[in-house]
């Protein structure tokens, strides 16, 4: 009985939730347009089926931006796990480099793009390295100082127990560290993916050649409808990057996912 | 307490000492030298100081702004974050949707997000704030339903076994255990929110701010040393709030793990 | 067990995403792969390789640099052997910014704003003077009434700062006010909203671009607006210029002169058929009406070209106006000491250019 039942509410929810938002966007839309009788309405908040008719219209033009600017996310994303991951794993094994470390990081983090841009280009004199280097710049702090906390929450007295089987450091990281980290891991990877398709979209306006960042760019300074459209094509692309992570976490933490269950079933 | 002031000492002295060297090295050219930098692309500590010095008391008013944009969206951001995910996690089957939600809205580039919110607010100052709170939400929002719900197995079974209502088991139990997450969600989002206070100051109506003044001398040759400047000043001040937030997270979290 | 069928076909889908994502990057850096290293510019003319160049327009692609589009759709460049890539601007560098750090050979910009780069001891000359009038206007609404620079005492002006802010305070300045005092200076977005919507009661407008966007491209609704010109009020800056690295001009002279003559040629093309240039810009960028592009390519004709000039004055130095914003620039802080012109400028590629053209 109780099978079907779950099954339903499986698929019910996030109709609900689809409806919801959409009911939410149409009547705010609605109410600036017609109650408010706001002249800007169109700007501030266009009809959702308006930007979809738009959408579907370009739909060739959008996707293929979209297509672009979601691969050059990918990339981005996968280097910025990388060197979240490395660097995670060599503060959390020595305090010294992190002490060392953080402050810098958070520096790194500080400097706006317009003031990286022209040194990245100095060093790498290449448009496209640019905008890798930079996607996986903006990539890789959430992943790496989330991890680090996820390392670092590691309950010592589980540490102490293999440091007293005379466990060797990588077997510690192996046994215990790897897995233990590895829910924060993915919430650091679940904040960094759509940060990377940001970061893409970002990426695109480096050079405005293509892209949904160009798109957007272009429909913002040079009027035109395609704004909205992009802006939810950047959403969409976002939300997709999110189910990616998830599924990827359901995956490769199947005791996460247990424990999850059993508790949905006590609620 | 000897030991705990040593390990204070080292946890500030080494970065600082690590920080001299490199300003010294930038200063002698160094850094310019290996990338192959003019003065003008990377400005030498020497010419931002002068910048700064030229600015005067400038820099405090633009600094305000721009910090009083980029708190006040953090409050509010972190505050519709955390309360989405005690939604989440009290009815988490209806209530994880707001996750996805928010998270989706991080996908909205700044640039897009500050023009957006222009068109929204009448007062620069309200659409800075917007952006920032904006961005801050899917970052807390996803950390703390993770502490919400990540507890330790024999915790809820002792609380259970008390017989502890739901609402003791959300302040006793499920808060505390967030709590570490928070910290990292803020800590994330104070320095997540001062870059988007800057970039929403790029195409903001005022004429002031860290992130106004920062854009106008990027885009000339001779002012880049006072665009690096503010540059330097938005850093610090966000290390220095990094510091408060590390420090308060310390008191609050003695209990923990990762502090013990 | 259906319930993980269909979380199984729903994540399937997500993979698929990802995977698709990541198919495709591979193809498509290899096919931007084309535009890397400007630096490599060779000189290699008469063996039969192509020289490559690339040129970094100031902004988006549209009629603002219709005669490089032109040039290129031409083939001007390829007959003087040149292989060129032109680059969008971005509002995260300048055009400067990417000659000098060497991912472009030349540079789109304008003359004002070279001048800091100037002063700042960047070896950047101007050697073609495009735009020979400045085209900044401030835009009002008829209503406000405001028909000089005298009347915008107290009001709410608006402009896109970082370097182009310069003009209007010379026109406060010529009035006497002062820019933080007797005018509420406001910073304008990408779009032309805070005009539309009455918040800043004079707004800069190029007469190629916002203005069209403002009067939807149709000049019959001017009626309702009115314009102050920075010419007319005698405080014009020049504007489009284009620039590149006075070692590397002295080095690859004939490149130089070689690309200022097809870029030159292009230029005479487009404004004698403004029209067709819009399209083939149109055609590169097509994100912007093909209707504006067509009105900003009249209206960048009317400054490349103005009345009384001819096709062989396009892109001349004219050292009067050039000085003119050198002096502007020096009296309102644009550059803190004055730029020598003829430091900052050389003729002789422009006129190697044009008298071959003869």
């Amino acid at each position: 009985m109780k099978g079907p039942i779950r099954k339903k509410s499986r698929l019910l929810v996030p109709m609900v939730w689809i409806a919801g938002v959409v009911g939410v966007w149409e009547l705010v839309a609605f109410l600036l347009a017609e109650v408010l009788k706001d002249p800007q309405a169109a700007n501030k908040l266009p009809y959702l089926h308006d930007v979809i008719v738009v959408f579907v219209q370009n739909a060739d033009t959008m996707l293929q931006a979209g297509e672009i600017t979601l691969s050059r996310a990918v990339v981005g994303f996968l280097l910025g796990i990388s060197i979240g991951f490395i660097l995670a794993v060599l503060m959390s094994l020595s305090k010294i480099i992190e002490k060392i470390a953080m402050p810098y990081l958070l520096i790194m983090q500080m400097i706006p793009i317009l003031g990286l841009a022209p040194i990245i280009f100095s060093l790498v004199k290449d448009l496209d390295t640019s905008r890798i280097v930079i996607a996986t710049y903006i990539s890789f702090y959430p992943i790496a100082i989330n991890m680090l906390s996820g390392f670092q929450a590691v309950a010592k007295d589980r540490k102490d127990l293999l440091y007293t089987y005379a466990a060797k450091q990588p077997v510690v990281y192996l046994k215990l560290m790897f897995p233990s980290a590895l829910p924060s891991f993915f919430t650091g990877m679940k904040i960094a993916a759509p940060m990377a398709v940001t970061a893409s979209i970002l990426v695109d306006m480096l050079s405005n050649k293509d892209g949904i960042g160009a798109i957007m760019i272009y429909s913002l300074y040079g009027g035109g409808d395609k704004f909205w459209p992009a802006v939810l094509t950047g959403i969409i692309m976002g939300i997709l990057s999110t189910a990616a992570v998830s599924l990827l976490e359901w995956l490769c933490v199947p005791w996460e996912r247990h424990s999850r269950q059993r508790e949905g079933d006590s609620v | 307490m000897s030991a705990k002031a040593k390990n204070r000492a080292t946890s500030i002295g080494l970065p600082l000492a690590v920080g001299v060297v490199l300003v010294l090295l930038w200063q002698m050219g160094v850094l310019n030298a290996a990338g192959g930098l003019t003065t003008m692309q990377l400005p030498l500590p020497s010419d931002i100081s002068v910048a700064l010095v030229e600015k005067g008391t400038r820099v405090i008013s633009d600094a305000t702004i721009t910090l009083v944009a980029s708190l006040a969206g953090l409050f509010i951001g972190c505050g519709i974050g955390y309360l989405c995910a005690v939604l989440a996690t009290m009815a988490p089957r209806w209530g994880r949707g707001s996750l996805t939600v928010l998270s989706a809205l991080n996908a909205v580039p700044i640039v897009a997000l500050a023009c957006i919110m222009n068109r929204w607010f009448s007062s620069a100052m309200g659409s800075k704030i917007a952006v920032v709170a904006i961005v801050c939400m899917a970052t807390m929002a996803i950390n703390a339903y993770r502490g919400l719900n990540d507890l330790q197995p024999f915790a809820r079974d002792l609380l259970k076994s008390y017989a502890a209502p739901r609402n003791t088991e959300f302040l006793k139990l499920r808060i505390p255990n967030s709590l570490p997450n928070v910290f990292t969600a803020v800590k994330i989002n104070l320095v997540n929110g001062m870059m988007s206070a800057l970039i929403s100051e790029y195409f903001s109506k005022d004429t002031v701010g860290l992130g106004f003044t920062i854009k106008t001398c990027m885009k000339m040759g001779n002012q880049k040393a006072t665009g690096w400047a503010y540059i330097v000043v938005a850093a610090l001040l966000s290390i220095v709030l990094y510091i408060v937030v590390t420090l308060v997270e310390k008191r609050v979290l003695r209990w923990h793990a990762s502090h013990r | 067990m259906k319930k993980k069928v269909t979380s199984l076909i729903g994540s399937l889908l997500a993979l698929t995403c990802v995977l698709s994502g990541c198919g495709s990057s591979a193809a498509s850096s290899a096919s931007s792969g084309g535009m890397s290293s400007a630096a490599a510019a060779s000189t290699s003319a008469g063996s039969g390789k192509m020289d490559k160049i690339v040129l970094q327009d100031k902004w988006l692609p549209q009629a603002q640099f219709m005669g490089y589009y032109v040039a290129d759709k031409k083939g001007y460049y390829k007959d003087e052997n040149i292989e060129i890539t032109i680059t969008p601007g971005s509002s995260d560098f300048t055009a400067e910014d990417q000659v000098i750090n060497g991912t472009a050979n030349f540079g789109h910009t304008w003359y004002s704003s070279l001048l800091t780069y100037q002063e700042s001891g960047n070896d950047l000359i101007n050697i073609s003077q495009i735009y020979q009038k400045s085209a900044l206007e401030l835009i009002t609404k008829k209503s406000a009434n405001i028909n000089s620079g005298k009347d915008l005492k107290g009001k709410k002006v608006g402009n896109w700062f970082g370097g182009n802010e310069y003009e209007i305070y010379a026109l406060l300045g010529k009035y006497g006010y002062n820019k933080d005092k007797d005018v509420s200076l406001v910073q304008q977005d990408f779009t032309m909203n805070a005009f539309n919507n009455n918040e800043i009661d004079a707004a800069s407008a190029m007469t190629y671009n916002e203005l069209g966007l403002v009067i939807d491209d149709d000049d019959s609704k001017m009626s309702n607006y009115k314009l102050i010109d920075m010419n007319d009020e005698g405080v014009a800056m020049m504007e489009d210029c284009l620039c590149c690295s006075k070692a590397w001009a002295a080095s690859h002279k004939d490149l130089v002169v070689r690309f200022l003559r097809a870029s030159l040629k292009g230029w005479q093309y487009a404004c004698a058929h403004p029209d067709e240039a819009a399209q083939i810009v149109w055609d590169v960028g097509k994100s912007v009406s093909l209707k504006h592009q067509q009105f900003m390519a009249k209206k960048v004709a009317e400054t490349v070209k103005p009345s009384g000039y001819s096709d062989k004055d396009i892109g001349k130095l004219d050292e009067k106006k050039l000085q003119q914003t050198i002096d502007l620039g020096t009296k309102y802080g644009l550059i803190k000491k004055a730029v020598k012109l003829s430091d900052s400028i050389d003729a002789s590629y422009w006129t190697e250019a044009t008298k071959a053209a003869s």
